[in-house]
């Protein structure tokens, strides 16, 4: 009997673990590009993502300087005099993604609504957005677009080049998430 | 035919331009650094460099690695090394035959220590042979 007992809470161990889902090599974007102007925008197609599927939690990290530019010069700019990426080499989010369920996605996009902590710049806000879920065969697909500013994290962008960067920076979100195993 | 002043000072002044045009179009687009044009800062097994990660993560930030270790596992993208190095692959090397439990050498730039995930990421990966 005892014995019976110990391989249900193993089994049942296996299942709680087993509800995951990751990628290491997520796409984040952003741009921040004003009409007429050389464009500024970037990707990072290594961003590292988290969903607990049991509790809709969701965590993202990126190294800075994976932003890759079309322009070297541009990047060297974004890492030295914006984003200090020495100092501040990760950018990381930790939220949650309200009503999750994942018995309920399909293979056409449902929207859901995420809340979570930005931190850029060792300086952290609150973000809220909705984000698009739908399942792909094992894959759960994560897709969603937000703004943030640079004062929201105290990037100075000097008088010089304040006309060709945007005010608002619109960033976009495309993971696929695999199971964890 | 001797050419006058003015004609002179006008076709200086628009070599002038042309080579100062053509030096900063050159400093605004230029390239990508490879991580070939840069100094390799370890170069060793994948077990050794796990130690000193360990020791200082910070300091191994963003720097050129030759490592050689065991592919744990792959994905489409890259593979782990060691059970907690993620390389993730040169564009060039994308399709590249490996196996788990073989032992490769490689060369990327490592981006930093992953918290979520518990372990070092590279990208840019290459297979080397030495």
């Amino acid at each position: 009997m005892k014995k019976i007992f110990i391989l249900i809470m193993f089994f049942c161990s296996i299942l709680v673990s087993a509800q995951k889902y990751y990628t290491k090599t997520g796409v984040t974007e952003f741009k921040a590009s004003v009409e007429a102007f050389e464009s500024v925008e970037a990707k990072n197609k290594s961003t590292t993502a988290i969903l607990n599927t049991n509790t809709g939690e969701f965590a993202a990290l990126l190294f800075i300087k994976s932003f890759h530019f079309d322009i070297a010069l541009m990047q060297e700019h974004f890492n030295e005099n914006y984003m200090d990426s020495d100092q501040f080499s990760k950018a990381t989010f930790k939220g949650e993604i309200a009503a999750f369920n994942l018995d309920e996605l399909t293979k056409s996009d449902k929207n859901f609504t995420l809340k979570g902590i930005l931190t850029v710049r060792g300086i952290s806000k609150e973000v809220e957005t909705i984000v698009r879920l739908k399942r792909i065969g094992s894959k759960i697909v994560l897709d969603s677009e937000f703004n943030v500013s640079p004062q929201d994290f105290n990037i100075e962008i000097p008088s010089i080049v304040r006309k060709k960067i945007a005010e608002s920076i619109h960033l976009t979100l495309s993971y696929e998430l695999v199971e964890k195993i | 035919m001797s050419l006058s002043k003015k004609y002179k000072v006008v076709l200086i002044t628009i070599a002038i331009i042309a080579v100062c045009g053509y030096y900063s179009y050159q400093y605004i687009y230029q390239k990508h650094k490879s991580i070939d044009d840069l100094e390799v800062a370890f170069s060793g097994t994948a077990a050794v460099f796990l130690d000193k990660i360990k020791q200082d993560a910070i300091k191994w930030q963003n720097v050129i690695v030759e490592l050689e270790g065991i592919v744990s596992s792959i994905d489409d993208k890259g593979f782990v090394c060691n059970e907690n190095i993620y390389c993730q692959w040169d564009v060039n090397f994308l399709n590249s035959e490996i196996k788990t439990g073989q032992i490769i050498k490689i060369k990327g730039r490592m981006m930093g220590y992953d918290d979520l995930l518990e372990e070092i990421k590279i990208d840019q990966t290459k297979i080397i042979n030495k």
